[in-house]
């Protein structure tokens, strides 16, 4: 039974422009203990299924479709009070800006007394040692004095440790990070990034990890969702997907990605670009950028396609490769 | 130009408000321009057998002690508080940003002698300023447009000072100076321009405030002087004939200065929307 | 041949905090010399705080050094203040492509406009007709269709944008490219298309690249050299093959390390956060404290980059 359910969601947001078709037929699950990758450009939806889960939608967001389980929790059905009381206690998120993330006129140690206060975590008399214990478990040398520091003092990669700490404060049995190091420095990130995996792995915890670095992905997650235009293209675990990446997109996005021992001239862009979501679209979004295109991909909706003899590697694909 | 076109249509429709305060500025606009030969009667021409007339079919907002119309009154008297108050702020607007955008832009000296003197002008409230320039000038409407423009100065000094300083630093004013635009033109061109989106805002704000202090000035009897006709000396001629329960007298200009004051104040809002090209699609 | 540009000694030294005796002296950039030859295309790597940005804006004649000589074709250009280059006849040999492609964008200009520009100011006598047939030539080159032109940078979309920020950069002609992550704020898949373009342009247009990155594994792709900085000062130079196969300076080590998917020890690690660039002991290697080595001399002399025995200019007194 997995910890996170989410079936057939399809969100849309109203805006002056025209309806966006943010999200269409999603679908992913996680466990406890494995960190899952979200992977796609940007536009691709993977932040809005992030808040979508978290149940932060943006008011103008509608949900026309679709199911959210969280630990026997159906999401979408329960009230914003219920929501609540899980958020930080059960379910937690890192976001990407780090610094714009924390109140900046309260000292860390007051904001990660905030949150234990708010769910009334622990002893409350031994909010102080609690506050320095989390400190600790993000590796913030001496937490003692840290505690007392605004984040205007503390720099990107401690504002993100907070960020951390905070969400982790109530040990939530369900860990969001999404793009938790975009705009950090790659030491940063590196020790960031095994921060998160260590903490994730320790108390057998799940985590989301929201990227766009392919590279990122393929180090830190046990399975990968890759995603484009509002729809999952493919899920399958992260040695699969790259040693047999079945989805056109899929490979396409493998194939721009620069390693270190990629030639320029091995290094392939992709055609087209992210289709307008306004739109009306065909039932897959990629096949006006798809070099395997045929009929069925622009009149037949999408099919769900499992690899042989690997049930877990599935593809929305016609012709998967 | 047709997509301002349809960008302006776009706007109205979002804010009813904005196109109502529009609508009130038009009106207005055209009692300025069109009213001295609209009115029914002429504004100065005295009656002393139809003296202190509630309003009627006749006089719509009644007669004064002098059996003067006072709608022909109100309406002749919009051109002058509009024009005194469009005078004073167009006056304040044009020197206030230029001082700003060059003291933002340049800093320096410049700018502390510039801060320096809005420091001071911010120091007197209006009326003492315009009393003090009224007793040594002389009371004439242009020194009242003077006064109000100088107690103006600095707002505009310091919106456009604070946005060059802003921009000074942006990412495409440096593209710019790549470009080969020396420090003048990347005044000129590239940060000048983008001050205005802000500034837009407070013109119709200001013009609102400035309409009602002209009122408020010559209310005291400073500028503009009777028989002339204006909305602040009808409201402290009006004034005394209240308690006798002639209200029209007073009620009557004043409920248009409100109605003024109120048009410019939303208008400014909508004004913003209209000017800024990030909200252009 | 003499090199295109010659950096020597060069320094920028800012003063913060406070006035007098209280402010302290931000060593932005610190003592560091290089050079790039003619159709050479050279990477400077480094993180935050590393000084890279100063160093674009120092070379492309931005803001003005403390101290050190910018040398380009053999002239002194330090010597025309920064504030005065823009008139200057050689402002047209260096450019500069910036990152953020949102924020380098006069919203009231159209592409057309911000193309055009450089071409009217730098290239003084050239009709209306003339400047329309040279942008549009540029559009080309760039890959940017015509009827994009007219739109101004709300409309155009990221890749678009990159574009237009590269066509503004060469529609002089430089000799001398800077660009300064041309594309950290872009997809990866329209990163590979402006990768791919930019390799082209210089292969077509032979200018040279002074290409600054975070990114090591993007940086490897377009260039043949590289510097690495570190908190104001170069602890590395030499070939992006010497470099990545035989780092020898323990921060380039744990920055190639560090790298997502590397397979690598993680005994290259630094530990804690850099010290501060603001009054540092001019005696102190500057990764003392953070480096997985770490001797007595290490905070008594400040290493000097030097070649010793052949291999590639490092920075410090233990090398790998």
């Amino acid at each position: 039974m997995a910890l996170l359910e989410v079936e057939n969601l399809a969100i849309e947001f109203r805006t002056r422009g025209g309806t966006v078709h943010a999200l269409e037929n999603v679908g992913l699950s996680v466990d406890s203990g494995e960190i899952v990758g979200v992977v796609g450009e940007s536009g691709s939806g993977k932040s809005v299924s992030a808040f979508a889960v978290m149940g932060i939608l943006d008011p103008a967001a509608r949900v026309t479709a679709g199911r959210i389980e969280f630990d026997g929790t159906d999401i979408l059905t329960a009230g914003e009070r219920k929501l609540r009381k899980m958020r930080g206690r059960d379910m937690a998120m890192v976001f990407q800006n780090a610094r714009g993330a924390l109140n900046p006129i309260r000292t860390i140690g007051q904001q990660i007394a905030d949150v234990l206060r708010c769910h009334k975590f622990g002893d409350r008399g031994a909010i102080g040692d609690q506050v320095v214990a989390a400190l600790k478990t993000v590796r913030i040398p001496d937490p003692e004095t840290r505690a007392g520091a605004y984040p205007y003092e503390l720099s990107g990669g401690m504002c993100q440790r907070v960020g951390i700490a905070l969400a982790m404060a109530c040990q939530p049995r369900l860990l969001i990070a999404d793009e938790p190091t975009t705009g950090l420095d790659v030491t940063t990130q590196s020790t960031i990034m095994d921060l998160i995996r260590d903490l994730v792995r320790a108390n057998r915890k799940a985590a989301i990890l929201i990227t766009h670095d392919l590279l990122l992905a393929e180090e830190y997650c046990d399975r990968i969702v890759v995603m484009h235009a509002g729809h999952v293209v493919e899920t399958a675990s992260t040695a699969a997907l790259f040693a047999a990446p079945r989805h056109p997109y899929t490979a396409a996005l493998i194939a721009s990605t620069p390693r270190q021992d990629t030639r320029l001239a091995a290094l392939r862009p992709i055609a087209g670009s992210i289709p307008d979501l306004r739109a009306d679209l065909p039932p897959c979004r990629f096949a006006a950028r798809c070099p395997r295109r045929i009929e069925r991909c622009v009149n037949e909706p999408l099919p769900r396609i499992a690899a042989d003899g690997d049930a877990g590697h599935v593809t929305a694909c016609w012709r998967p490769l | 130009m047709t997509s301002f076109g349809r960008h302006f249509r776009y706007v109205m429709s979002e804010n009813p408000v904005t196109a109502v305060a529009l609508g009130m500025v038009g009106l207005l606009t055209f009692a300025a321009v069109f009213g001295t030969v609209l009115a029914p009667y002429d504004p100065i021409a005295t009656d002393t057998a139809r003296a202190l007339q509630p309003p009627s079919g006749s006089h719509w907002f009644g007669t004064d002690n002098l059996g003067r119309d006072v709608f022909s009154r109100v309406l002749a008297a919009t051109r002058l508080d509009l024009g005194i108050a469009v005078a004073a702020v167009a006056l304040s607007l044009v020197i206030g940003s230029v001082l700003g955008v060059l003291s933002g832009s340049f800093g320096g000296w410049l700018d502390r002698i510039v801060g320096r003197i809005m420091d001071t002008i911010m120091a007197f409230p209006l009326f003492v300023l315009a009393m003090g320039i009224v007793a040594a000038l002389g009371n004439t409407i242009e020194n009242v447009v003077y006064a109000t423009a100088l107690i103006n100065l600095p707002f505009y000094t310091r919106v456009a000072r604070a946005e060059a300083a802003v921009r000074r630093n942006a990412g495409y004013v440096e593209a710019a100076r790549l470009a080969g635009n020396s420090e003048a033109r990347l005044v000129a061109v590239h940060i000048f321009p983008m001050i205005l989106p802000p500034l837009m805002v407070q013109i119709s704000l200001n013009l609102g405030w400035a309409i009602l202090n002209a009122a408020g000035l010559s209310f005291i009897g400073l500028g503009v002087r009777p028989p002339s006709p204006e909305w602040g000396i009808m409201v402290a001629e009006g004034a005394s004939f209240i308690i006798s329960g002639q209200w029209w007298l007073a009620l009557m200009p004043g409920a248009v200065l409100m109605f003024a004051v109120l048009a410019f104040n939303l208008l400014g809002d909508g004004m913003r929307d209209l000017v800024d090209p990030r909200q252009r699609t | 041949m003499s090199a295109l540009l010659e950096v020597a000694n060069l320094a920028k030294i800012y003063s913060v905090g406070g006035t007098g005796a209280s402010a302290g002296l931000l060593h932005a950039v610190d003592d560091i010399s290089f050079s790039i030859d003619r159709g050479e295309s050279l990477g400077l790597v480094g993180e935050s705080g590393c000084g890279k940005s100063t160093v674009v804006r120092l070379v492309a004649r931005l803001i003005d050094p403390t101290a050190g000589v910018v040398c380009f074709s053999g002239d002194d250009i330090g010597l025309v203040p920064a504030r005065r280059f823009g008139r200057d006849p050689r402002r047209r040999s260096i450019q500069v492509v910036f990152q953020d492609p949102t924020d380098s964008f006069n919203p009231r200009f159209s592409a057309y406009d911000t193309i055009a520009e450089p071409i009217r100011l730098l290239d003084r006598g050239t009709s209306a007709e003339e400047r329309r047939r040279r942008v549009a030539e540029t559009a080309r080159l760039v890959g940017l269709p015509e009827d994009l032109l007219p739109r101004l940078p709300h409309q155009l979309s990221g890749g678009q944008k990159a574009r237009v920020n590269i066509a503004r950069a060469i529609a002089v002609r430089p000799e001398l490219l800077i660009l300064d992550e041309p594309t950290s704020a872009l997809d990866v898949s329209v990163q590979a298309v402006i990768l791919h373009l930019l390799a082209d342009l210089r292969a077509e247009l032979g200018m040279s690249y002074l290409f600054v990155s975070h990114d090591l594994n993007v940086v490897r792709l377009l260039c043949q050299r590289l510097v690495v900085m570190y908190l104001g000062k170069i602890v590395e130079t030499g070939t992006v093959e010497e470099i990545f196969t035989a780092p020898r300076h323990p921060y380039t080590r744990a920055l190639i390390e560090a790298i997502p998917g590397h397979e690598g020890d993680s005994t290259a690690m630094l530990s804690g956060e850099p010290m501060s660039p603001i009054d540092p002991d001019p005696a102190i290697c500057r990764l003392y404290g953070r480096c997985p080595l770490g001797h007595d001399r290490c905070r008594q002399e400040m290493p000097r980059l030097e070649d010793r025995g052949g291999a590639h200019p490092v920075a410090c007194h233990t090398p790998l």
